[in-house]
């Protein structure tokens, strides 16, 4: 199984020379199973190159799941050239919104309508179908095993796990660990702790010994508390969920735009040096790179 | 003599009414605040066992999909998110607090209906005409209870609400012209006098009265005309409905016309299908 990087940057590409070595375009990764299954993971911009890659060999033939609906993670799908082109399949999966009462299907439709952009949803050549994905979910895409499970973020977000060729992979989507809204004085806070815990070690069982774990890190520690609330983890926080669950290998993503990739490279260096035996290996996300998980390092 | 009495009934009916609940007026203030201590939500949510038992059920519900049943607040904040919960609470409060059916069966869904469309229309006009999100809000609420006077008197004295939708009809007249004569009181009044015994903003207690029809004296406000228009609006969105138009003034004072609004058909359909779902599932 090979899982590529088409796009690691967070809320809004950010294209220029100071970006251009982990990359400007927002999330979008590529899983290849040996089998040649393709299952794409998020639209952000990084998936417009990933589409002029795929149309190399027609038909088209692919799965995309979808984390959540925020921008950076559909907005490239409506340059996603598979969509235009007849004799292709696509088959999208994501969640129910049940505070808009919308489809998965609707909200990708949203984002193409007139006064946006010059084709709609129904105009869309391909062959597309769209499919309802609940928290816990598991279900085959050929040869490949992926499940679901609600993550925390503003709007519901699904990590996937994907597992293939006996290899096993996860991204979280955007997420931020969920943190106890109460101190440790409140009598409140022992019951409100037991349901983080419950729901991290939901998270910890699906993950436990995961070959590659792709994970939320937009924030360091540092710049974290003004930004509690807004969906998303640290580098901290994804290096202590790789630790808890013996994560062979872990991805930081989710680049905020203003990080430069000088400020990468520092931020992964002081990570390495910190780091403990029985560690995952650690990356910084970078577009293009691919993970290919049958081969020994 | 007819009059009198009737209005001194109507006050009476206005005063047994119960009071809108304060969980309500408590979470649209806190969802309006993108800071709010998310420990003083809970604690909001959790004092109103009726509001408690409905984010449940909602959360519950297939529209979530959750693996996991959820027991409590706390345990759907850690779940689903604080924000989710805000956004939840100000919808399933606002459809609990208004009355339901009575053994007469008078139906008080399409009411419902009607209410939650002007309400979440009218905010999005708000919004256009430049008000804050915790403006809209109060502008939400005044569409929620704009037609409440109607109920009141429809669950009090069904046949008489007949008889002037009869007659409105018959002789080509407005309905509140008919309840005057009858009720010595039109429903949009009885509609003011219920939010203000809900001690709701005076802005919503006058809009309310006023939105429809106002004196010569009275000055038009935003909410006025943003409630009227909503109104306007929803009816159109009924392809059955015949062709509307604001009236004279309406346009030029909100800055956009209905047909322009018509336009954007599907954003209000969506807005009204949002509200819709907690009626089905709260």
């Amino acid at each position: 199984m090979k899982v590529t990087l088409w796009g690691a940057r967070g809320s809004i590409a950010s294209p220029g020379p100071e970006t251009v070595r982990y990359g400007g375009n927002t999330t979008c990764l590529c899983v290849e199973t040996n089998s040649g299954q393709v299952i794409i993971i998020d639209g952000g911009t990084g998936i417009r190159k990933l589409g002029i890659k795929l149309m190399a060999s027609l038909p088209v033939s692919c799965d995309i799941l979808i984390t959540h609906t925020h921008w950076d993670h559909i907005q490239g799908l409506p340059f996603f050239i598979p969509l235009f082109v007849p004799g292709n399949k696509l088959n999208f999966y994501g969640a129910f919104d049940p505070i808009y009462n919308k489809s998965l299907k609707d909200i990708l439709a949203g984002q193409m309508e007139y006064c946006y952009f010059p084709v709609r949803e129904s105009e869309l050549n391909a062959d597309i179908s769209y499919h309802r994905i609940n928290d816990g979910h598991t279900f085959e895409i050929g040869d490949a095993r992926v499940s679901s499970i609600l993550m925390n973020h503003p709007v519901l977000n699904y990590g996937y796990k994907i597992e293939a060729d006996g290899h096993s992979f996860f991204f979280t989507g955007d997420h931020e660990p969920p943190r106890n809204i109460y101190s440790e004085e409140d009598e409140e806070f022992a019951e409100y702790q037991s349901f983080i815990d419950s729901k991290n070690e939901k998270l910890y069982q699906l993950l436990e010994n995961i070959d590659l774990l792709v994970s939320d890190a937009a924030y360091t520690t540092e710049e974290y508390p003004s930004k509690i609330g807004w969906g998303h983890g640290t580098f901290d926080s994804s290096l202590e969920l790789g630790r808890q669950v013996k994560a062979k290998k872990l991805v930081f993503t989710h680049h905020e735009p203003t990080r430069d990739d000088a400020a990468l490279d520092s931020i992964l260096a002081d990570l390495k040096k910190k780091a403990i035996t029985g560690d995952p290996e650690l990356f910084m996300a970078t577009e293009g790179y691919t993970f290919d998980l049958g081969v020994e390092d | 003599m007819v009059a009198t009495v009737e209005k001194e009934n109507l006050e009476r009916l206005v005063d047994e009414l119960p009071a809108f609940p304060q969980s309500v007026q408590l979470v649209l203030n806190m969802t309006s605040d993108a800071n709010c201590d998310p420990r003083e939500l809970v604690r909001v949510v959790e004092h109103d066992p009726v509001l408690t038992g409905r984010v449940l059920k909602v959360v519950n519900s297939a529209y979530f999909g959750l693996s996991t049943q959820i027991s409590s607040v706390k345990h759907a904040v850690v779940y689903i998110g604080l924000n989710t919960i805000k956004h939840l609470a100000l919808s399933i409060a606002a459809v609990g607090s208004l009355p339901k059916a009575n053994n007469d069966g008078v139906s008080t869904d399409s009411f419902l209906l009607d209410s939650l469309a002007v309400g979440a229309v009218a905010r999005i006009l708000a919004s256009r005409c430049g008000f804050t999100v915790r403006q809209s809000d109060d502008f939400f609420v005044a569409g929620l209870v704009h037609n409440i006077g109607e109920l009141v008197l429809s669950l009090n004295h069904p046949d008489l609400v007949r008889s002037v939708k009869q007659r409105a009809q018959t002789e080509s007249r407005p309905m509140f012209d008919v309840e005057k004569e009858i009720f010595a009181v039109t429903h949009f009044e009885v509609s003011s006098m219920v939010a203000h015994k809900w001690q709701m903003p005076e802005d919503i207690v006058h809009a309310l009265r006023y939105y429809r029809k106002s004196p010569p004296e009275v000055t038009r406000t935003p909410m006025m005309d943003c409630l009227l228009a909503a109104k306007i609006l929803v009816r159109s969105l009924d392809p059955m409905a015949p062709e509307m138009r604001f009236p004279t003034g309406l346009s030029q004072r909100l800055g956009f016309r209905l047909d322009q609004l018509l336009m954007e058909r599907q954003h209000f359909e969506t807005a009204i299908e949002k509200v819709k779902v907690f009626m089905e599932v709260a």
